[in-house]
């Protein structure tokens, strides 16, 4: 690798003091960025660093506040413009893709017509031009497949080869976290490829917030920090930890080689919910306890299983693996099942998965318990009309009034709602994904100050939660989870904002000490490929 | 919303403009040809003919409100009525309510088939009855050999079809009764919130602890039964089964369910979809008598442009009610659009009507 990275390599693009602000907020404080031809550069940075506003601006989405200087190839750029880069050679990959699934592979490369909307298609050709372009860059795939046929790690790789063709030779990629979802090996396959990109003479830049894929890759990364630029290094200079002392800004917690992660058997208690080797949906064999009265807390990166395991453990989706309730197993993927046994759960997707939209307040908070409010099998009013005036005093919504359509309500109050119908079935687990997105200050606290109601009245209650600090604040016991498996389990002294936030970002499996080692192996390994 | 504007609210044109389309509909035609419409016959009449497209319309209701379509119940009730016929003819020994008893269990049937078809092997349910209804045309068609068919049941059972009471056909009161019980089931049991909730979000239900699945089934396998109801209604008071019968009856029964759920509760509701029914009926029957010519191509232009003056009335109302909320949101001169903003911004709050 070191053959085609020369140091003093052409300058592929070169931005000088961007900024970038969203009203009072300053996502970018004059960046400035340096990609050499041939390079594979990564831009790092935790959530809210300014890594996605500069693809956005590079894309043309926004506009920048200022710029001192940008070039594209030599060229001077005007950033902020979506035709200035396509005419650059700029090509992108979002995160999402930008693929239709419903369509094959050929008819996703094709979108845009070349020749006009009466020109005749020759689907025979499009299909050959397309396996061409897919072999060319190193994968096996069938032009006629559906797009949605295909794996994950593949589809990336179409959505890779789309952007690259073109009329002009593109001048930079860019891929924006590309591999959020991809497993291992699918994501080394893709590695390999891209490194064959940069040795003929292509750059890429590549946003990851995955340090382990950051160091394997890269030749140098740019570190961001508050919107600010902290640091560009060659991966060779850096180990993982520094990396991550980069990102923070501060020095690592030293740590003691003896807590080895263990989310099982507390000295003599009884779990009240057991899940035990959980895999799919991003997961790779989690283990954890619940125990009653307490909040256990997951965190993760995206990517990491986290968004995953609250939705595998109350049922939602289909996983292997196994949960139990007091020692009773559970039958998989059957919420009404779950419920049945005490186990009460509200997904992130609020809108999505948890609110009957059009129907009334009172309606959403009594519809997981209606028997309570029936005498004789008959729903009684006026029994549901004083059972929910209860309930929204406790859950303090406003305004309180339950015939009103649910969707009238702010997030906070809608999200209350929910957890109030959770909490009107008395719940022996409850399971809360994200259950403080888009709600504000007032409601947050209000919702915290229920969770840990619901935990000292003997609920086992486990928050899954990018929200760093709403972890602190509420659970006594914190799992990290890495890359689907457990990385570690932090309490007492060590549940602070910032150990939280270092073993998010911490390699996979090694311990902190292995990793210098790992990585140079790790670069060994791809020099002889 | 009740709880500010109560009286009022309920009296206001969006709640019960159908009622208001009856009354106007019976002082226009009243005016215009007073002793053709407003004479009894004209009203026994139509209640006559509608009491089995109201049956039938219940029969649309169930699954409708558990977000499905039925559009097998207008050949599931030719399937009834061809039954019955049938074996009045080939078997009349059985005795007319063991017959009805044999039709109704067989279109409940149809509505199980169809309910696992949706519900288990998850076909979209407008398909999946649009398929089913054609084979029911076919085995009708079969057992009819492709000819009318004038059934020959008791004299009893005839009398009771065609008669009335205190003024009003007997086949009216089935229709009535069916309501109330449809609307208790839904109003006040258990089932009718699943039946609801299911509607409203299939997923946000399933993991409130509803069986989405049973009910969707259940809700099918429903409709089947009252479509086959329907059917035995229908042979009660016409006697006949032709092959023409059926599908006519369709759109009107869909029609007011869409109508019905523009009323009152502005969802889809018993009351509303029945109000619907007869407003419809009576609209017709007053232009044919209105008309000098013969008015056979009235039915489905009255019915097809009413259903789409509802629609597009209520979704003026939606309209005014989503601008209304947007209005309250920030006001601040934001040109970016609201996702690039709430991707930078740590904690997006982006929510309506934050008060």
């Amino acid at each position: 690798m070191t053959v085609t990275v020369t140091p003093e390599g052409e300058l592929v693009l070169s931005l000088r003091g961007v900024t970038k602000s969203f009203g009072a907020q300053l996502a970018l404080d004059s960046v400035d960025l340096d990609i050499r031809s041939g390079e594979i550069h990564a831009v790092v940075g935790q959530n809210g660093c300014g890594k996605s506003t500069l693809v956005k601006l590079l894309a043309g989405y926004h506009g920048p506040d200022a710029v001192g200087e940008a070039v594209v190839a030599g060229e001077s750029f005007e950033l902020g413009s979506l035709t200035a880069a396509n005419q650059a050679g700029l090509r992108f990959v979002h995160q999402d893709l930008g693929l239709i699934e419903d369509l094959s592979v050929a008819e996703n490369f094709f979108m845009e017509s070349d020749g006009g909307w009466a020109k005749p298609i020759s689907k025979g050709d499009e299909r050959s031009r397309t396996a061409k372009a897919v072999k060319d860059f190193g994968y096996d795939i069938d032009p006629r497949a559906l797009v949605g046929s295909l794996s994950a790690a593949q589809r990336t790789a179409v959505a890779i080869v789309r952007a690259l063709r073109g009329e002009k030779p593109p001048s930079l990629l860019i891929l924006d976290e590309p591999t959020a979802s991809l497993p291992g090996p699918d994501a080394q396959l893709l590695f390999d490829a891209l490194r064959r990109l940069t040795r003929a003479g292509g750059s890429v830049l590549f946003i990851s917030h995955h340090l382990d894929e950051v160091m394997g890759l890269a030749d140098t990364v740019t570190v961001l920090r508050d919107g600010r630029k902290v640091a560009t290094a060659s991966t060779r200079d850096l180990s993982h930890d520094r990396l991550v002392e980069l990102m923070l800004g501060r020095a690592l917690t030293p740590r003691a080689q003896s807590d080895v992660p263990s989310a099982k058997v507390e000295s003599g208690l009884v779990p009240r919910l057991t899940a035990r080797d959980a895999h799919g949906g991003g997961l790779n064999g989690v283990d954890l306890d619940a125990h009653p009265g307490e909040v256990l807390g997951i965190a993760g990166l995206t990517g990491s299983g986290r968004e995953s395991i609250a939705g595998a453990i109350a049922g939602q989706t289909h996983h292997s693996g196994t949960v139990a309730i007091d020692g009773r197993t559970i039958r998989p993927a059957d919420p009404a099942h779950s419920l049945a046994h005490g186990l009460a759960y509200a997904p992130a997707e609020r809108r999505r998965d948890a609110l009957l939209s059009t129907a009334t307040l009172r309606e959403n908070l009594t519809i997981a318990d209606i028997r309570s409010i029936s005498r004789r099998g008959r729903v009684s009013r006026r029994l549901e009309r004083k059972d929910a005036q209860m309930w929204m005093e406790k859950l303090d919504v406003r305004p309180p009034m339950q015939e009103r359509i649910i969707d009238q309500f702010s997030g906070g109050n809608q999200q209350k709602v929910v957890l109030g119908r959770l909490l009107r079935t008395n719940p022996k687990v409850l399971v809360l994904d994200e259950p403080t997105q888009g709600v504000d200050v007032g409601a947050k606290a209000t919702i915290h100050d229920l969770i840990l109601g619901a935990a000292s009245a003997g609920a086992a209650v486990i928050v899954c939660s990018t929200d760093v600090e709403e972890l602190v604040q509420v659970a006594t016991r914190v799992l990290v989870l890495r890359r689907g498996r457990l990385g570690a389990e932090l309490t007492g002294h060590d549940l602070t904002v910032e150990r939280i936030e270092e073993e998010q970002l911490l390699a996979a499996g090694g311990r902190p000490t292995n990793e210098t080692a790992d990585r140079a192996s790790q670069k060994d390994v791809t020099s002889h490929a | 919303m009740r709880d500010m504007s109560g009286v009022l609210g309920l009296l206001s044109p969006k709640r019960i403009s159908v009622l208001y389309l009856l009354v106007a509909i019976v002082v226009a035609f009243g005016l215009m040809t007073p002793d053709l419409f407003l004479s009894e016959i004209t009203f026994q009449s139509v209640a006559r003919s509608q009491a089995v497209v109201g049956i039938l319309a219940l029969a649309v209701l169930v699954p409708f409100i558990a977000g499905e379509f039925d559009i097998s119940v207008g050949a599931n009730l030719a399937l009834g009525v061809i039954l019955v016929a049938w074996m009045s003819n080939e078997h009349p020994g059985f005795g007319a309510p063991l017959m009805c008893l044999i039709a109704v269990s067989v279109c409940t049937l149809v509505g199980l088939l169809n309910g696992i078809l949706v519900g288990k092997v998850g076909i979209n349910s407008f398909i999946a009855t649009l398929a089913t209804s054609q084979v029911l045309v076919a085995i009708a068609l079969k057992l009819s050999n492709n000819e009318q068919v004038v059934a020959s049941l008791p004299q009893g059972f005839m009398d009771l079809g065609q008669g009335q009471t205190l003024g009003v056909p007997n086949g009216l009161f089935v229709t009535l009764a069916l309501g109330v019980l449809v609307w208790y089931v839904l109003q006040y049991t258990k089932v009718g919130r699943h039946l609801f909730a299911s509607g409203f979000n299939r997923e946000a239900a399933r993991l409130s602890g509803v069986r989405t699945q049973r009910v969707v089934i259940g809700s099918f396998i429903v409709s089947g039964a009252i479509a086959g109801l329907a059917g035995v209604v229908f042979i009660a008071q016409v006697g006949t089964f032709s092959t023409t019968i059926g599908t006519p009856f369709l759109f009107p029964a869909f029609a007011a369910v869409f109508l019905g759920a523009t009323q009152f509760n502005q969802r889809p509701n018993v009351w509303g979809t029945l109000l619907a029914i007869f407003t419809l009926a009576l609209g017709v029957q007053g232009l044919q008598l209105t008309l000098s010519e013969s008015g056979f191509w009235i039915t489905p232009m009255f019915n097809g442009l009413a259903l789409i003056a509802a629609v597009i009335f209520t979704r003026r109302q939606a309209v005014r009610k989503a601008t209304q909320i947007e209005d309250t949101t920030d006001s601040g001169a934001s040109p970016l659009p609201v996702p690039a903003v709430a991707s930078v911004a740590s904690e997006p709050e982006r929510e309506v009507l934050d008060r």
